[in-house]
């Protein structure tokens, strides 16, 4: 084989690995984006995270500082879910706001399990908690 | 009042954009009589032949007289007539075996010095 | 409003002159009229004073707190600190598209005004480009992104600015990417330029080489400061979250640095003529397209932008732009042959290569993981989202890839070298990266890849730094020119004095100079290697051994985090700031080691007048081995708080690694003054 044809030859393997590699990174740890009513439909044995956004019920925050136990609602156009997180109080943590939730429905105590909490601001340029 | 500034500010751009149209203006910018590749041509010549004045010493580049042993500048030994000159140090760089930056000579695999003219020479120096 | 209006004619205005900019340069050099190409370059100077006009204008609105102007009105306030009063200016849409065409124009200015001999011939066509770019940025500002619009009514207050954006990073940030942005532009158009004119050798690499290391490097240290930025005032521990508005800076830059290297073949060997004008294409593109990315609504992203239809102009510029390139590609294929050949695969060459596909790679990969949800949403119906752990398990390898080849590279010879020889000059890095790999299993480092990722790093270290002793030693052995000049003349006159100390030994600083002087580019270039090495020993550190701890401490409790202690000492509950704007809540707690007291921290958690919610300004005390980072996530009136403690190791080595690129990049791109040295 010419040391050209060799080569190219060896570009083209590296990029399939490259390929390959990458590929693979993109299953498991990914998160759906579901609507609440498709989140109350999950069964107990959810591999994968979901990810609900919905606006945060107004009256709906406890905060137990204790635990550092975080509950709330949000809705959507399909209806509410209760949620519970484990962790500091986000900021920006208001009534109206839209908040992006990201973890697993507990069907049987009917709360969705927060592993991660993102604020969607209105404004412009906000950041993620 | 804001139409007013508007034309104001119209107008001096037009003047600062249109001065080089005037006529007095466009002789001033006459085309080059040499075209780029012309002018690249000349001074890959002039580079590649020795100076009307002398030789190079290929270590400082300091003018020296044909017979002189040492550069009198840096005090390296200066090649001497029949030996390489400082030709393939301007060489394109598409030069197919490794040659010392300083004196062209070529290098073989490994040599930590020129042979030519003592020159260190780095790895990655070797182009 | 006086000022407003004039503030828009000044834009009617720029538009026009960018586009007789445009339009003079090509018929100047089509019909051999050299007066049409000096007026464009004369209306590039007159755009470049328009919008600095302009954002005068608007400098003056927002500081006069004229609540006509809706852009005012919606970002500052009368009781806005001034320096954030700056910041506002780019805190929307439209302010930081005309902060963008400004820069744009004002590098256009610097770049037109030098008229060196390279840039004879590429000069008009790199004009058409640049005016047309300004042209189009200015009509999007006119059309749909008007800063000077104009309310119904006078408001008496502003809504100001967000308090999360009031800090110093808001200052600086938007402008340095922004002036990143604008630099990309610079090597596009003279990549399209040597396409129109056919002339595709190294003459236009060589000319915006300067142009595009400062693009290359705004935009990594605008990209820091943005991780640095989100590290300080988020109160998350992290720095980096794989958002959309993240990675559209993230993957400019990844193809930014692959174009940096292959111009490097294009020059040496004239290999990869295609590449580099695509690629330099390419990442100016990219930049665009992170506008629309952030804009369009077609990604979800925690930095929720108003949707604007602008970022679908901005997919058509970029598609427009691509097509024109890949045409003329075509058109050009045989001056896209360049007179390389191909050579070994154990050759500077094919390393080259494989650092160009790890780099586009990844590029391609965080593309694809940002339109990720889009992507899965039309094909399955459900949006699919990756987690950080998705992009880590592809970057952390492609990562490793590229450390290993910043320490085999510089030891690669041009067109071939043999395994022996490759083998012999590595021996020492890997003996390196053996006992760093062994010293940390010894310290009790059990994951694998932090292991790998290590001793990486030490190999890599190890061959900048071995290349550096080389090039040192070599000059204190050359005996330098002015002194040996002494030695001659002494030598003639029989003088039997000894030469002076410093021609035969110069001191290692004295070499040190001469090296770097004498091949600014290539160690300035290695200073660069090296800042990445300590960026990717601040990322691993920090990803492998972050501690955790949530805790609920009353006044005068205690906590323990890894090796600290924590006491609360003292808090403020609701004190109302002055200015009445600020309502504090903040915590002092006494941070102690080993029964020493080390420091005081005071987290704390806001309540702003202007916004819903609270805000917290973590407090981080921090040093080389690690950042200990505390967040107060609540208070209560009896004291009662609520806290998150993280220790973050090795987080500095980032910014430290910050610091040390803008050095290398300075020493890359000094002026040199010797004929001869390698530029």
């Amino acid at each position: 084989m010419s040391s050209a044809m060799k080569f190219l030859v060896g570009g083209v393997v590296v990029a399939v690995v490259i390929g390959v590699l990458i590929a693979t990174s993109f299953s498991g740890s990914t998160s759906d984006y579901l609507n609440v009513a498709k989140v109350k439909a999950l069964g107990p044995d959810q591999t994968r995270n979901s990810r609900v956004a919905g606006e945060i019920v107004p009256d709906s925050v406890e905060w137990n500082t204790r635990e550092l136990l975080l509950t709330f609602a949000i809705r959507d156009e399909t209806g509410e879910l209760d949620i519970s997180y484990h962790g500091p109080q986000p900021d920006m943590l208001v009534d109206a706001v839209e908040a992006v939730v990201i973890g697993k429905y507990d069907p049987a105590g009917q709360v969705f399990n927060a592993e991660e909490l993102l604020m969607k601001c209105p404004s412009k340029y906000e950041e993620k908690q | 009042m804001s139409v007013a500034l508007f034309f104001l500010l119209g107008a001096i751009a037009a003047v600062v954009i249109g001065y080089p149209l005037l006529p007095g203006q466009r002789a001033a910018q006459a085309a080059p009589v040499l075209s780029d590749t012309e002018i690249e041509q000349a001074v890959n010549r002039l580079r590649r032949a020795p100076s009307a004045s002398g030789s190079h010493c290929p270590t400082c580049g300091a003018v020296y007289q044909a017979g002189d042993r040492f550069c009198v500048r840096c005090g390296s030994t200066l090649p001497q007539p029949g030996a390489e000159g400082p030709l393939q140090a301007s060489a394109p760089a598409a030069s197919i075996t490794p040659a010392c930056p300083s004196c062209g000579a070529i290098l073989r695999e490994g040599d930590q010095f020129c042979g030519k003219c003592g020159r260190p020479i780095d790895a990655g120096e070797v182009a | 409003m006086l000022l407003a209006d004039i503030g828009y004619g000044v834009l009617l205005l720029t538009l026009a002159a960018a586009l007789w900019a445009g339009v003079a340069s090509i018929i100047g050099v089509w019909r051999r009229r050299p007066e049409l190409v000096a007026s464009a370059r004369n209306a590039l100077f007159v755009t470049a004073g328009l919008s600095t006009l302009s954002a005068i204008l608007l400098l003056v609105l927002l500081f006069s707190h004229e609540f006509e102007v809706r852009y005012v009105y919606e970002h500052v306030s009368t009781y806005l600190k001034p320096a954030y009063v700056l910041a506002a200016f780019w805190a929307g849409l439209e302010g930081s598209q005309l902060l963008w065409l400004w820069m744009l124009t004002i590098f256009v200015a610097v770049l037109v005004w030098r008229r060196p001999t390279w840039d004879r011939e590429l000069r008009p066509y790199a004009m058409v480009v640049l005016a047309l770019t300004e042209a189009f940025f200015a009509f999007l500002l006119i059309l749909l992104t008007n800063p000077f619009e104009l309310l119904a009514s006078v408001p008496v207050e502003g809504i100001s600015l967000n308090p999360l954006l009031q800090n110093f990073w808001m200052i600086v940030h938007p402008p340095i990417i922004f002036a990143a942005y604008a630099l990309w532009t610079i090597p596009a158009a003279y990549a399209l330029a040597a396409l129109m004119t056919g002339r595709l050798n190294a003459v236009w690499l060589r000319g915006t080489r300067r142009w595009t290391l400062a693009a290359w490097a705004s935009l990594g240290i605008g990209i820091l400061i943005g991780a640095w930025w989100a590290y300080l005032e988020l109160g998350w521990g992290g720095y980096w979250g794989w958002d959309p508005v993240e990675n559209s800076s993230l993957i400019p830059f990844l193809v930014g640095t692959a174009f940096v290297h292959s111009a490097i073949l294009q020059e040496r060997r004239d290999m990869f003529r295609a590449w580099n004008v695509l690629l330099a294409v390419l990442t100016f593109a990219l930049t665009v397209f992170a506008t629309f990315v952030t804009r369009s609504g077609l990604i979800q992203s925690v930095h929720a932008f108003a949707e604007s239809p602008i970022g679908w102009y901005y997919l058509g510029y970029i598609v427009l732009l691509l097509a024109v390139t890949v045409g003329l590609m075509l058109a050009r294929r045989q001056e896209l042959r360049g007179k390389g050949e191909l050579g070994d695969l154990l050759s500077r060459e094919f390393a080259f290569l494989v650092t160009n596909l790890l780099l586009l790679g990844s590029a391609a990969a965080v593309l694809l993981g940002t339109l990720w949800p889009t992507f899965t949403e039309s094909v399955t119906k459900v949006a699919t989202s990756l987690a950080a752990e998705n992009y880590n398990r592809f970057m952390g390898p492609l990562g490793f890839l590229l450390v290993l080849l910043i320490g085999i590279c510089p030891v690669v010879e041009w067109r071939k070298i043999s395994a022996e020889r490759l083998l012999r000059n590595i021996s020492v890095q890997i003996l390196v990266a053996v006992v760093t790999a062994v010293l940390l299993l010894v310290l009790g480092v059990r994951e694998l890849w932090a292991v790998l990722s290590f001793a990486a790093t030490a190999f890599a270290a190890s061959t900048i730094l071995l290349q550096m002793a080389q090039g040192v030693a070599a000059h204190m052995r050359t005996v330098p020119a002015v002194a040996a000049a002494e030695v001659a003349t002494m030598g003639a006159s029989g003088a039997a004095a000894d030469p002076p100390r410093s021609s035969r030994h110069p001191n290692v600083f004295v070499a040190t100079a001469r090296a770097v002087g004498g091949n600014r580019r290539r160690y300035g270039g290695q200073l660069i290697h090296f800042s990445i090495l300590l960026i990717v020993i601040g990322i691993t550190g920090s990803q492998a051994y972050q501690t955790e701890v949530q805790v609920a401490l009353a006044k005068g409790e205690s906590a323990q985090v890894g090796d600290y202690t924590l006491t609360y000492q003292d808090y403020i509950y609701r004190q109302v700031e002055e200015g009445g704007n600020k309502i504090l809540n903040e915590a002092t707690l006494d941070v102690y080691r080993g029964g020493r007291k080390l420091t005081t921290v005071r987290p704390e958690h806001n309540l702003h007048s202007n916004v819903e919610g609270a805000v917290s300004e973590v407090a981080i005390r921090t040093n080389l081995k690690e950042d200990l980072y505390v967040v107060l996530a609540s208070m209560e009136s009896d004291g009662l708080a609520a806290f998150q403690v993280l220790v973050n190791p090795m987080v500095v080595w980032l910014w430290i690694g910050g610091l040390v690129m803008i050095a290398g990049t300075l020493v890359a791109t000094w002026p040199s003054r010797k004929r001869g040295e390698a530029s």
